[in-house]
């Protein structure tokens, strides 16, 4: 995976208030999903999400491999979901997302989708 | 009539068009996930509109639910724009579900999974109640519906009272 090329360096809009412990592995990626609020706008059953402005998730993911989640993730209009217009969400998750995150997430989605 | 069901069809279109355009994301500091009862879940939310602009003035609400019972919890502005902090409390151990209304758009709640407060389970998230399908989300297809039933309520209306006038006797 080539996280290194597309995630950046910083994620200022993250705090630490009232943090209980963080998860590690896949329990991490669950966490950075709800955290990011990627449910506000996709459906995904495994993050009883319901979000109805983006692709269900666990269908336009399915099948992908982990590069193809990332570059979802990270640089979201190089590839639109068919039946979905582009520009809808932000390209700049690279930056909101820790890079150590990107992985946990990129696996969590992989594994709902699977 | 003509000009009824022409302004229902522009209503129809024009509601459709405002609610796909009033929307926002909601992002959090952190989950519950570990939380003990009675302990302060102190998160912040970042209200963004279209997942990019900070939203000011609005009053977001954590309602956390457990069995038959529920408990709202109103976040308050941090001085951060788009950035709101609730402190909230699960009173007793056990499967929680929990959702927010980020105040701008509240007939479309976001939702989250399910998460085991207390007890030796607590670092995991709990399997969500009601699992999604994986389907279209219908919840989209509300205000339309809603505008439809005015729509034949108006129709039915209108007909009935065609018929309830009779022609004058010359």
């Amino acid at each position: 995976m080539t996280i290194a090329a597309f995630a950046g360096a910083g994620h200022p809009e993250r705090t630490t208030a009232g943090a209980p412990a963080q998860a590690t592995g896949a329990d991490r990626g669950a966490e950075v999903f709800t955290e990011q609020g990627c449910g506000s706008c996709h459906t995904f059953a495994p993050a009883n999400a319901r979000g109805g402005l983006g692709p269900d998730l666990a269908l336009s993911l399915h099948g992908k491999d982990s590069n193809y989640v990332l570059q979802s993730i990270v640089a979201p209009n190089a590839v639109i979901a068919p039946g979905w217009s582009g520009d809808m969400m932000p390209d700049d998750f690279a930056q909101r997302i820790a890079p150590e995150d990107l992985d946990p997430l990129v696996a969590y989605l992989m594994e709902g989708a699977r | 009539m003509r000009r009824v069901l022409l302004a229902l069809g522009l209503l129809l279109v024009f509601a459709e068009t405002a609610y796909a355009g009033g929307w926002a994301t909601v992002s959090l500091s952190s989950t519950p996930t570990g939380v003990q009862p009675g302990t302060p879940w102190a998160v912040d939310l970042t209200v963004l509109q279209h997942g990019r602009t900070p939203l000011t003035d609005v009053q977001p609400v954590v309602t956390i639910r457990s069995g038959g019972r529920s408990q709202d919890f109103a976040a308050k502005p941090t001085g951060k724009p788009g950035v709101y902090r609730a402190e909230v409390v699960f009173p007793t151990a056990g499967r929680w579900t929990y959702e927010i209304d980020d105040g701008f758009i509240s007939q479309m709640p976001h939702t989250y999974p399910a998460v085991r407060i207390g007890g030796p389970g607590a670092a995991t998230s709990a399997p969500a109640a009601t699992p999604d399908d994986g389907g279209p989300n219908l919840l989209w297809l509300i205000p339309g519906l809603v505008l439809l039933l005015a729509a034949a309520a108006l129709l039915i209306r209108a007909r009935l009272g065609g018929h309830g006038r009779q022609p004058q006797a010359a």
